[in-house]
C-alpha cells in the first residue's frame, strides 16, 4: 500500500501510470481512504466506477476490504474501476458495518464527496457510476443525489441506517458517535437515504433487490413507498429479481457485474438506456448449482468437496 | 613431485577418481555435511520436484511443517489434488523467485497483487495458486477469503520453520502488466484467459533473481531471525517456453542462471546452503538415466539417489518413501501443443 495525496493520486489515475501496487492511502483533509485501483483503462475519460463496500466480517476479511473484485473479469466493462474503503472500520477491529456515515470526529461523506469530486475533474470521465451492495448501497446513493448526472447501481441496499441489525447500528454507533443516546440525531449524517431520493432529483438509481432478502420489507419497500406518485421515480430503475441457489441477503456478483457494464456502455445515462445495453450483455447462469456454461461437467464429487473445504476453512478462520 | 595447490586434495576434488571410476550410484562425499537435522522444522517449497523432497523428510520422520492439514473430511485420495500434504502450507507451486519474494511481502501485510481472481466455466480461481481448488470456487470473495486464511497460514510457517527448503524451477513467468504480480501459470493454463495487454512474459535474469532472493531473506529473517534456507535447482526441463529460443536452449539458460545465483547465495551467506539434486540428475554422468522416457520427469530410483545424498549431508539414514502423484502446473502446458 502506498500513501498519496490526493492531488497526486488523482494525476496518477489520469495519467494511466500508477504506483507500484494497487492499493493507495489516500489522504483527504486529515482522513486516510484506502483506495483500490480494480481497472485503468488506456482513454482517461472512460467512465468512472466508484464501488463501496458492504459490512465486512472482520474475522475472515482483513480490513481495509475493497468490492469489486469480480469486475476484473468483466471483459465489456471500459472503465475506470476505484473501490474505496470505509475508513471508519479502522477504529474498532470488530466493528463491521459504518455506511462510510461519519463519526464525531470525521466527516466521512464530506472526505468521501471531495475524493470523488477530485477525480471526476481530474478525469473528466464520460459518466460517473457509483455502486455498492448491502450497507455499501447507502454511500452509493447518498453520493449519486449529489451528482445529477451520476448513476447508481446498487444491489440490496441498506438505505435506512437504523433499519439494519440492531446489533450492527449498536456498534457503529457506540463506536463512532460515542455518548450519543440510542434515538439521537446523529449530525451531519444521512441516517436514512431515502429522503434524499423523496425529492426532486435527476440522477439515475439501478436499482437491484434480491426478491428472497428480508431487509426488502424494512428498506426497498419503504423507499419505494416515500417516492410514490412522484416524477423522480421515472430515473429509477427497480428489479426486484429470484436468483437460484442466491437465498436472502446475497445477489449473483456475475449479475451486478453485467449492470455496471450494461451503465458503461449505454447510449446515455437513463434508466431505459441503460436496460437496453445491458440487455446486448450475455447473461450470466447465476445458478449456485448450475453456474457457468459448462458446470455440468465439473465433477459433483470435487465440487462437494470445494463447498465443504470452503467452509471449513472460513469457519476455522473465525475461530 | 613439484608443490601445487591441489597436491593433497582429496579424491572428491578429482573428476577421475570422483566420477570417472564410480558408478553414480556410488558417488561419495557429493554434498559437504549441511548443519542440519531431523529435529529441525522444515518447511518446504517450490517447483515440482521439491514436493518429493517434503515426501521424503516426511517419511524419514523429519519434522516437516504443515500449516494447513488436510481436514479429516477430505478423504486422503483427494488431498493432493486440492493441494493439500504437498507443501507446508497450499500454496502449490512456487517456480520462480519473485513468486515466493511476493507471496512474503503479502503474507506480511507488504503487498497487495492487482488481479487474484481467474475464472474459468463459471467457477473462480485463485491466479497465485490456481492447482490447490480444482474445480475452483463460487464466488470470487469466497477466493478472497481463503487467500486471507492461506496467507496467515504462511507467515505462521515463516515465522515457527527452522530451515526453508526452497527448490528454484523456473526464471521464466507471466506477470500482471500492472503491478508485476508473477502467476505460477499464464493466464489461460488452468484458469483465466490470456489478454496481451493485461500480462506480460518475462525471463528473469541473473541480477533480478540474486536480488529477489536476498530480498526474501532479508524479509524471512526479519521475523524469523533463526531461520536456515537450503536452495536446490530442480532438474526439471522446462515444459514449454515462451522465449522463443528451442525449449532445450531455455532450459539450459534457465537451470544455469538459478544454478549460478544459488551457488553465489550460499557462498556469501552462512545459513544459506545449496544442495546439489541438479546435478546428481542432469550431468551427463548419470548419462539420462534418472529421466522417465519422456527425458523431463525424475523417475524414482533418480528421487532416491538424491534423497540419499540428502540424508547422507544430514549424517542420517533414508528409507524410500511411496511415490505420490506429483502435482505440477507446468505439465497443463503440453495440452498446447498442437503436435
Amino acid at each position: 500500500m502506498t500513501d498519496a495525496s490526493l492531488r497526486d493520486f488523482a494525476a496518477t489515475i489520469a495519467g494511466g501510470s500508477g504506483p507500484a501496487h494497487d492499493v493507495s492511502r489516500v489522504a483527504v483533509d486529515g482522513v486516510w481512504i484506502p483506495v483500490r485501483v480494480l481497472r485503468r483503462p488506456a482513454r482517461s475519460d472512460a467512465p468512472l466506477v466508484v464501488l463501496f463496500h458492504g459490512s465486512v466480517n472482520r474475522s475472515a476479511v482483513p480490513v481495509p476490504a475493497f468490492e469489486g473484485g469480480f469486475l476484473t473479469q468483466a471483459t465489456r466493462l471500459d472503465a475506470t474501476v476505484l473501490s474505496v474503503a470505509d475508513p471508519l472500520l479502522d477504529k474498532a477491529h470488530d466493528l463491521r458495518a459504518a455506511w462510510y456515515a461519519g463519526a464525531h470526529d470525521q466527516d466521512t461523506r464530506g472526505v468521501i464527496r471531495k475524493l470523488i469530486d477530485t477525480l471526476v475533474e481530474a478525469l473528466s470521465p464520460a459518466r460517473l457510476i457509483l455502486a455498492g451492495g448491502s450497507t455499501g448501497g447507502h454511500p452509493a446513493l447518498v453520493h449519486a443525489s449529489e451528482r445529477p448526472e451520476s448513476v447508481a447501481v446498487v444491489v440490496n441496499p441498506i438505505l435506512n441506517i437504523s433499519a439494519y441489525h440492531p446489533d450492527y447500528v449498536k456498534a457503529y454507533r457506540a463506536t463512532c458517535w460515542p455518548g450519543a443516546g440510542d434515538d439521537e440525531p446523529l449530525p451531519g449524517t444521512v441516517e436514512d437515504a431515502t429522503v434524499l431520493y423523496a425529492k426532486p432529483g435527476r440522477n439515475t438509481v439501478i436499482y437491484l433487490q434480491n426478491a428472497r432478502d428480508g431487509h426488502f420489507w424494512h428498506q426497498a419497500v419503504p423507499f419505494l413507498a416515500a417516492l410514490r406518485g412522484m416524477q423522480r421515480l421515472q430515473s429509477i430503475l427497480f428489479l426486484a429479481t429470484h436468483f437460484e441457489g442466491y437465498p436472502g441477503h446475497t445477489f449473483p456478483p456475475q449479475e451486478w457485474a453485467r449492470w455496471i457494464t450494461g451503465a458503461c456502455l449505454a447510449a446515455d445515462g437513463s434508466p431505459a438506456a441503460i436496460a437496453a445495453a445491458t440487455a446486448t450483455l450475455q447473461p450470466v447462469a447465476t445458478s449456485r448449482n448450475d453456474r457457468g456454461t459448462r458446470s455440468a461437467e465439473v465433477p459433483a464429487h470435487d465440487l462437494a468437496l470445494a463447498r465443504r473445504l470452503t467452509t471449513w476453512q472460513l469457519d476455522a478462520s473465525r475461530s | 613431485m613439484a608443490d601445487s595447490p591441489y597436491k593433497g586434495l582429496p579424491a572428491r576434488a578429482f573428476w577421475r577418481s570422483a566420477v570417472t571410476e564410480r558408478h553414480v550410484n556410488d558417488w561419495t562425499d557429493l554434498v559437504r555435511p549441511l548443519p542440519l537435522g531431523l529435529k529441525d522444522r522444515y518447511a518446504t517449497a517450490g517447483s515440482c520436484f521439491a514436493q518429493h523432497i517434503g515426501r521424503y523428510l516426511r517419511g524419514n520422520g523429519a519434522d516437516v511443517l504443515d500449516l494447513e492439514p488436510r481436514p479429516a473430511f477430505l478423504p486422503q485420495a483427494d488431498a493432493a489434488r486440492f493441494g493439500f500434504g504437498i507443501y507446508s502450507c497450499r500454496y502449490g507451486n512456487i517456480y520462480t523467485a519473485r513468486q515466493l519474494l511476493q507471496l512474503a511481502q503479502e503474507c506480511l501485510g507488504l503487498r497487495a497483487p492487482a488481479e487474484v481472481v481467474w475464472t474459468r466455466e463459471g467457477r473462480h480461481y485463485d491466479a497465485l495458486r490456481p492447482s490447490v481448488d480444482p474445480v475452483g470456487l463460487d464466488t470470487p470473495e469466497e477466493v478472497e477469503a481463503l487467500r486471507a486464511f492461506h496467507l496467515k497460514a504462511v507467515r505462521r510457517m515463516f515465522e515457527s520453520l527452522d530451515v526453508f527448503v526452497f527448490t528454484l524451477g523456473l526464471t521464466e513467468a507471466w506477470v500482471h502488466a500492472d503491478d508485476g504480480t508473477v502467476y505460477p501459470t499464464a493466464a489461460g493454463t488452468i484458469a483465466g484467459s490470456h489478454v496481451a495487454e493485461r500480462y506480460r512474459f518475462v525471463n528473469f535474469r541473473y541480477p533480478e533473481i540474486m536480488a529477489d532472493l536476498k530480498a526474501f531473506w532479508i524479509l524471512l529473517r526479519s521475523i524469523n531471525a533463526k531461520a536456515r534456507m537450503v536452495l536446490t535447482v530442480s532438474p526439471v526441463p522446462l515444459n514449454a517456453t515462451a522465449s522463443q529460443e528451442h525449449v532445450l536452449v531455455a532450459t539450459v539458460r534457465s537451470k544455469s542462471v538459478l544454478r549460478a545465483v544459488a551457488a553465489d547465495l550460499a557462498e556469501d551467506e552462512p545459513d544459506i546452503h545449496y544442495f546439489p539434486s541438479f546435478e546428481i540428475i542432469s550431468t551427463h554422468p548419470s548419462r539420462g538415466m534418472f529421466f522417465n522416457p519422456d527425458l523431463r520427469n525424475v523417475n524414482e530410483m533418480g528421487v532416491s539417489l538424491v534423497m540419499k545424498h540428502f540424508f547422507a549431508a544430514l549424517g542420517a539414514e533414508v528409507a524410500d518413501v511411496v511415490a505420490d502423484d506429483i502435482i505440477c502446473d507446468e505439465a497443463q502446458l503440453d495440452k498446447f501443443n498442437a503436435r
